[in-house]
């Protein structure tokens, strides 16, 4: 059984400034992190792997050079494969997925393919979506958890609480980044990612897709900054509580 | 020449920087506070190899060399000392002592577990009368069979109340002293938690700061240890002793470069938020002119540092550099923390700060691990030898 784990690498965010008074964002120290959710979906392909024989995970990621080490983390975190599919422009969400699918189709027969669900930077939690279309492939978003039997069972987040789905294989699932315990990639497979492993590069010219699929149909029309969150109400008691949850018809 | 880490380097600083701000500094308080090592921190930096980093993959180390050591040893300075010098005193001298010293078979007996956290390491040199003047030690093995026996104690030793596994240092001749008549071991003192017959963990030390490393006196009567446990040649053990300190003193330097370099940022934070006399304290010249001598200092040391773990890596005389290391990185931080101290004002005297347990926990770094007067005697040493003038027996 293969598993593909679409992962993403974006800039951290502790190194972001922001100042509201010049509606500006300044980066202090350009580092690049692996997105938490990306994180989440290599964990989950990592408990898949512990629980059934014979399962390879291969990581993919779209972007310029530096998402090397990024697909290095990967391999720490436990991938068995893991290829860079090059992109020296800013592909936008549709590109991406084209890229994606062009590759997962080329790597043959693919029982599952996960992504983070939404990314801490741009967090429009398309990309899943996009490609269980592009491959005509069933799909379950925003899961917490998910396990392979046959089919795939996962937990999704629905309002406050989660509902159990599954559905045949193959299928994208994307995992929300919540569902990440937090553990740190293995320094002994991080030293061999580096000194033992290859990532293999690809690029577009590999993956046979046409011009059109290429193109990017995102139009930058303005840079909006998002006004400061408004203080809410602050509620003295439980006793004032109860009163305004039954204002507000949440409780009868 | 060529300043920039390798990117297997790299990766691990980013690993370790993550695991020291995710792991260790939430515990950190607290080990302060109760002086308790954080041993759950302990064990989950076992779990993902750092306690192996210098060693060979063949031992199950990470093969990171003493430049990916002196990484760890500075990102985890930064967050606890207390920390570092568990985990150093762990590998920098306690496994280091039987990487060097010991053959293949106390190599591949020892170091797995060790690097696997599932035993910890300690390193026993000092005794009572034998602190700077380590060549006086009076702990007895006497042979025995196939055997030796140890009688006497230790004192001072860091991990001594968790280790299982010590380096050991012991007169077998006592007519050679330690000279020609002191032999290393490697022993077994605990087993399963319990200490093994013959070996009583002494008196717990209340410190004034490191609170979260616990260091004890050890005490041996009747000790049995295999002879096949000898690090080194039989006589000879001082070498590996002194063999082990020398990498240590690198690694060291590395810790102090981290703390110094986080009561700088601290102090950074602090004076461009603290506002007097109407504006950011910043703005002093009394204060800017703290902060860059700071920074200098500590860029120097972090050159040096790195320059000196690339001499052990690359097999070079490193002996010299490796005191400086010590002794500058532990000065250096001394000055830091005093300068930061007095830019905090009367905050930097709370216990709430980070400021005020980095004043206590860098006292040590100018004693412990031979004392900067030792340093300067061993780097005068190595100036001398260098015009071919011979200045200690």
């Amino acid at each position: 059984m293969k598993i593909v784990v679409c992962i993403k690498q974006l800039l951290d965010p502790r190194g972001i400034t922001v100042n509201r008074k010049a509606e500006k964002v300044f980066v202090i120290r350009e580092e690049y992190v692996l997105d938490p959710a990306s994180k989440a979906a290599l964990e989950v392909a990592e408990q898949i792997k512990a629980n059934a024989a014979a399962i390879e995970i291969i990581a993919l990621s779209v972007g310029p050079a530096r998402v090397d080490e990024a697909l290095r983390e990967a391999l720490a975190r436990g991938a068995d494969r893991a290829i860079w599919i090059r992109s020296d422009s800013n592909p936008d969400p549709k590109v991406i997925t084209n890229l994606l699918a062009a590759a997962i189709k080329q790597l043959g027969p693919i029982d599952l393919v996960l992504c983070g669900d939404r990314s801490l930077d741009t967090g429009s939690g398309e990309i899943a979506a996009r490609l269980a279309e592009a491959l005509d492939w069933p799909q379950i978003l925003r899961a917490a958890k998910a396990e392979v039997k046959g089919r795939v069972l996962a937990a999704i987040v629905q309002h406050s609480g989660f509902v159990a789905v599954e559905t045949p294989l193959p299928a994208v699932v994307s995992i929300i980044a919540e569902a990440f315990s937090g553990q740190h990639a293995n320094g002994g497979r991080l030293m061999d990612a580096y000194k033992k492993w290859q990532v293999e590069t690809w690029t577009t010219e590999d993956l046979s897709l046409s011009e059109d699929d290429l193109r990017t149909s995102t139009i930058k029309k303005e840079d909006a900054f998002p006004p400061a969150r408004q203080p809410g109400t602050k509620v003295r008691n439980a006793k004032d509580l109860v009163v305004m949850l039954k204002q507000e018809k949440i409780i009868a | 020449m060529d300043f920039e880490f390798s990117r297997e380097h790299q990766a691990l600083r980013k690993l370790v920087r993550e695991f020291a701000e995710e792991e260790v500094r939430p515990a950190t308080r607290q080990a302060d506070r109760t002086s308790q090592p954080p041993l759950d921190v302990i064990k989950k930096a076992a779990a993902i190899g750092l306690l192996g980093v210098p060693f060979p993959r063949e031992y199950g180390g990470l093969g990171a060399g003493e430049t990916g050591y002196c990484i760890l040893m500075e990102e985890l300075g930064r967050v606890d000392t207390s920390v570092a010098t568990v985990i150093g005193a762990h590998i920098g001298i306690g496994a280091m002592a039987i990487y060097l010293g010991g053959n293949q078979h106390l190599r591949e007996k020892y170091l797995p577990d060790l690097c696997a956290g599932k035993k910890i390491a300690a390193f026993a040199l000092t005794e009572a009368q034998a602190g700077s003047d380590a060549a006086s030690i009076k702990l007895r093995a006497t042979r025995e069979g196939d055997s030796y026996i140890l009688d006497g104690s230790k004192m001072w030793i860091t991990n001594g109340p968790l280790a299982s596994v010590m380096a050991v240092l012991a007169v077998t001749d006592p007519a050679l002293g330690a000279r020609g008549g002191a032999t290393a071991f490697v022993i077994e003192t605990r087993h399963n938690g319990s200490p093994a017959e013959g070996f009583t963990p002494g008196k717990y030390e209340h410190k004034m700061g490191l609170h979260g490393s616990p260091t004890s006196a050890l005490s041996f009567d009747n000790f049995r240890v295999p002879q096949e446990n000898v690090l080194g040649q039989i006589g000879l053990g001082f070498v590996v002793f002194m063999q082990t300190l020398d990498v240590g003193r690198v690694s060291l330097g590395a810790a102090t470069l981290g703390g110094a370099q986080s009561v700088l940022h601290h102090a950074l934070e602090w004076a461009a938020m603290r506002e007097q006399f109407g504006k950011s304290i910043a703005q002093n010249q009394s204060i800017q002119f703290m902060v860059a001598d700071m920074a200098a200092e500590i860029e120097a040391l972090r050159s040096l540092v790195y320059r000196t773990a690339w001499l052990v890596d690359n097999h070079k005389p490193f002996i010299k550099e490796a005191g400086m290391c010590k002794l500058l990185g532990s000065e250096i931080a001394s000055r830091c923390v005093d300068r930061a101290g007095q830019i905090y004002g009367a905050l930097g005297y709370s216990r709430d700060t980070d400021v005020e347990r980095s004043y206590r926990d860098c006292r040590i770094t100018e004693i412990f691990e031979g004392t900067n007067e030792i340093q300067r005697i061993l780097i005068a040493e190595q100036l001398f030898r260098e015009v071919g003038v011979k200045i200690r027996p």
